[in-house]
């Protein structure tokens, strides 16, 4: 009887060992794995526009910033351009709705490979976007730039980079300021 | 059709329906006692895959929030697997559990993001 009971202890650690080990595996497999998981036309940020109370868009051409306090009020949007033209206010226009529309919702259309990433440039002339909604989350952030070499869009979320399905008009609407946002 | 996912804590799934089409029927572990997952009516508010909680140091991939103060479902990362949690959370004790999330496994997780748009309703029974 104490023979069995230690056996079935046994057995029990070791199923619970392989478990853990398993599990740990499994783990340390998916980290390293998990920028795959992202595949062509996935969404890696969606959000309702309706929803969203801040967008901030910077780069080294120009500053967009257009905010709200509550949802059911209308955007107010203060553009600057490196370029020296003054300060802009706009008024929202279909421009703008086609920027805010772009992005919140920013789908993927393939990871970029270690090879590839050359085309990717220098850090500072990547341009930073953050959307913030209605709740108590983190703003989302991403790193956007448009590529020299084709008439994609990159976006880097912390170490990982990806083409974009992002229309890539979008940026130029951007840097046009308010007589692009506004129209 | 109107698509809507409903989560049934008593039993541990989450089902996902297109109309009166059932499509998805998912086992998941939902908040423990001391951070129960909330009941109501709500909706899809962002979706968000890679995600990762600064607020609890963790990763959530395939999150899909559905209130504003960031419950959300999205993939188990844990050791073992969301077959060990389900096992703790329904064998032995609703101690165990999320901090009021819904846990899917990797699998799950994907197929329901892939298929669910923003705004999707959910149900909290």
């Amino acid at each position: 009887m104490v023979r069995k009971s230690s056996a079935l202890q046994l057995l029990v650690t070791a199923a619970l060992s392989a478990v853990v080990t398993l599990g740990i595996s499994r783990r340390l497999f998916h980290q390293s794995a998990n920028t795959a998981d992202v595949g062509p036309g996935e969404e890696v940020f969606a959000v309702d526009p309706g929803s969203v109370l801040e967008l901030s868009f910077r780069s080294d051409r120009s500053r967009l910033l257009a905010f709200r306090w509550k949802t059911a009020d209308p955007f107010d949007i203060v553009f600057a351009a490196a370029d020296g033209r003054p300060l802009e206010r706009c008024i929202v226009g279909k421009g703008f709705e086609e920027v805010l529309g772009g992005f919140t919702t920013i789908r993927v259309r393939r990871v970029l490979r270690e090879p590839s990433l050359s085309a990717a440039g220098p850090r500072r002339q990547w341009a930073e976007l953050f959307v913030r909604d209605n709740t108590e989350l983190e703003p989302f952030r991403i790193e956007l730039l448009a590529s020299g070499e084709s008439q994609e869009i990159l976006g880097r979320i912390d170490q990982t980079i990806y083409v974009l399905e992002t229309d890539r008009r979008l940026l130029d609407v951007v840097n046009a300021g308010c007589s692009a946002l506004g129209k | 059709m109107a698509k809507v996912i409903i989560v049934n804590l008593a039993e541990q799934v989450l089902e996902a329906h297109n109309g009166n089409h059932r499509v998805y029927l998912f086992d998941c572990v939902t908040g423990a006692e001391d951070h129960p997952t909330p009941r109501g009516t709500f909706h899809i508010l962002r979706k968000q895959h890679p995600c990762r909680s600064r607020t609890y140091d963790v990763e959530m991939d395939y999150a899909m929030f559905f209130t504003t103060r960031g419950h959300a479902i999205h993939q188990y990362h844990g050791v073992g697997g969301l077959g060990i949690d389900r096992f703790f959370r329904q064998g032995v004790s609703d101690y165990f559990g999320s901090h009021g999330c819904v846990r899917l496994s990797e699998d799950d997780a994907r197929q329901l993001y892939r298929w669910t748009p923003v705004t999707t309703r959910v149900r909290i029974l």
